[in-house]
């Protein structure tokens, strides 16, 4: 296979993510690719590896270190940014907004590195769709315990039925034009309040 | 009619004591009241910085003067001719040696030491010799990113000292909210960094300051508000009120009365993260030097505020270029190109500046300097090629 040739070097803080990759770049034929997650000894490795491509997230701190190392060290094949020698500024953007930052050995063909960064690309930008939903999902359990709570409340202490608390918050919400779980969180607090001025009295 | 939704202006800042001016604009309200919402960004390093203002997820920040003009001469990252309409703030970078190489420093100087911080290097030279004489590896030293004014200053003053940076000792680079991490961890000897970064090593125990800016070149470029040319182009009205917001809250933060609050301010988690107490120490010009000894005052250690410092001469550009071309980093014949970078017209434009003492426009960048060298914007080859040390590129 055309890529397996190349030596791909993945540094990245986050295991989830780094595992995703390091699978689809073996499954897409690159065997020669290794994965640190911290900087220890990162000079070392490097000079021991010699990477063709250097795939590092674009936030990670040891990326100054590493562009440093580029820079002074003569030891390892000096790398340059991906980006410095990029005319796709559409793929360029892409990369940018995916939060991928790829060095690549000077005088390597571009159509030989494109493949491994378009991977690494769409795997990152799966991996943050897939934490996205992940926290939208805990924020609406999240959002939904809480309407129940205020919704147990007010049947307790105004003794009504579940769905006379449920139009009640409803039609404030809609009368306010603000979000169900915004008064339900308003409720919980006036009652908590409540508690704590006059103690858990009944007084409803 | 005036609209009541100001437009959002993405400004990017690094966890430091001097991204205080954007801090300060955001949350006392002088964005707004100047026609513009700034949305602070903290990037974890200054080349994430980089690549967000290039590729236009910035619109503006807080940024090492020394790198905006590297990223508008396409000597870092892509080529971005970006403009400078004023300096943010000044001093606050200091040199912090490792607690053991400074007491092994001492005991070299047989437990005494004499001499003003600026030579201080000279110190640590026989510890230097030492190590070579011995076989042991070299001493390694980082700053905050290659084209930074803390590798200038590092590197000028190892070479006063006799040592020199590119031979003696190791340079790399760590960003600055992990350095004192690396210090603790053993993986750096010292460090050139802005505040909070190096209070925090004294207080820890594991750090001495042995130079500030302030005792090395105290009138030379620090951060810059920086933006993409571009950007300014299409959206002169909003970049003058970012600088109107920042100039505003730059003269807020130099009132020693404010220091408190804004200690506590840049203390919170989404900004610095950091102890007030020890901000605090940096903003009042009083560090601490040595782990255990008294806090000590030092004139413009740290400001948003003294003579002409923030006015964008078209010097302060060729003198970071002029460190540059000392140092390797460039080549020849850039002056042209990076006069154009900082960009005095918005500040002309508001008659209010003129009267401000940081817009003064008798005070140059290499004013003051410790090595005695005298800069001439005119002349930054035969500046820079005067040093008995530094020229990678003398040869050529």
């Amino acid at each position: 296979m055309l890529g397996s040739s190349l030596k791909i070097l993945v540094i990245d803080e986050d295991p989830g993510r780094a595992a995703v990759l390091e699978g689809a770049l073996v499954e897409a034929g690159y065997t020669h690719s290794v994965t640190l997650r911290t900087n220890s000894n990162l000079h070392q490795r490097i000079m021991a590896l010699e990477p063709d491509v250097v795939i590092i997230d674009l936030q990670n701190p040891d990326r100054d270190t590493l562009e440093s190392m580029f820079q002074v060290s003569r030891a390892v094949q000096k790398p340059i940014a991906m980006f410095v020698d990029q005319s796709d500024d559409d793929s360029i953007r892409r990369a940018v907004n995916a939060g991928v930052s790829a060095y690549v050995v000077d005088g390597l063909k571009k159509d030989r590195v494109k493949p491994v960064v378009e991977l690494a690309v769409s795997r990152f930008e799966s991996f943050s769709r897939i934490v996205r939903e992940r926290d939208e999902a805990r924020t609406a359990l999240a959002e939904r315990k809480t309407i129940d709570k205020a919704k147990g409340l007010l049947m307790d202490r105004r003794r009504i039925s579940e769905d006379e608390a449920y139009r009640m918050m409803r039609q404030t919400a809609m009368q306010q034009s603000r979000r169900l779980f915004d008064i339900a969180e308003s409720i919980i607090t006036a009652f908590e309040l409540d508690a704590q001025l006059f103690g858990n009295a009944d007084h409803g | 009619m005036v609209s009541l939704v100001k437009p959002t202006v993405r400004a990017g800042f690094v966890a430091l004591t001097d991204c205080a001016p954007l801090v300060v604009a955001r949350e006392l309200g002088f964005d707004e009241r100047a026609g513009v919402q700034l949305e602070p960004v903290r990037l974890p390093s200054w080349s994430a910085m980089r690549d967000h203002v290039a590729f236009e997820k910035l619109e503006c920040a807080h940024m090492l003067g020394g790198l905006s003009l590297a990223m508008h001469l396409g000597l870092s990252g892509v080529k971005t001719d970006m403009v400078v309409p004023l300096l943010m703030g000044r001093g606050g970078n200091s040199i912090t040696i490792s607690k053991a190489i400074y007491d092994q420093s001492l005991d070299a100087k047989g437990g005494t030491y004499i001499g003003g911080r600026a030579n201080s290097a000279s110190l640590m030279a026989p510890v230097v010799e030492d190590r070579k004489a011995r076989g042991l590896p070299p001493l390694r030293f980082a700053t905050v990113h290659a084209f930074s004014s803390h590798n200038y200053e590092l590197r000028a003053w190892l070479a006063h000292g006799g040592i020199d940076p590119d031979k003696d000792v190791e340079l790399t680079v760590v960003p600055p909210p992990v350095m004192v991490n690396a210090l603790m961890k053993g993986e750096i000897d010292g460090y050139c960094v802005g505040e909070p970064w190096s209070q925090l090593a004294v207080e820890a125990g594991i750090g001495c300051i042995v130079a500030t800016k302030a005792d090395l070149f105290p009138q030379s470029p620090e951060k810059v508000l920086a933006f993409r040319r571009a950007w300014v182009s299409g959206h002169g009205g909003e970049a003058a009120a970012v600088v109107d917001a920042v100039a505003g809250a730059m003269t807020w933060a130099s009132v020693p009365g404010n220091h408190e609050d804004l200690a506590y301010m840049l203390s919170r988690s989404e900004y610095l993260g950091v102890d007030q107490d020890v901000i605090l120490h940096g903003l009042m010009c009083m560090p601490r030097l040595i782990p255990g000894q008294d806090r000590l005052p030092i004139r413009h250690y740290m400001s948003f505020d003294g003579p002409g410092f923030a006015y964008p001469h078209e010097s302060s550009a060729l003198w970071l270029l002029a460190q540059m071309r000392r140092w390797g980093q460039a080549p020849q014949g850039l002056e042209k190109d990076a006069s154009k970078l900082c960009d005095p017209s918005l500040i002309e434009q508001n008659v209010r500046y003129t009267v401000e003492s940081k817009f003064r426009k008798d005070v140059g960048p290499g004013d003051n300097a410790f090595d005695g060298i005298n800069f001439d914007g005119e002349n930054i080859e035969e500046y820079w090629r005067s040093f008995p040390i530094g020229g990678a590129l003398k040869a050529s």
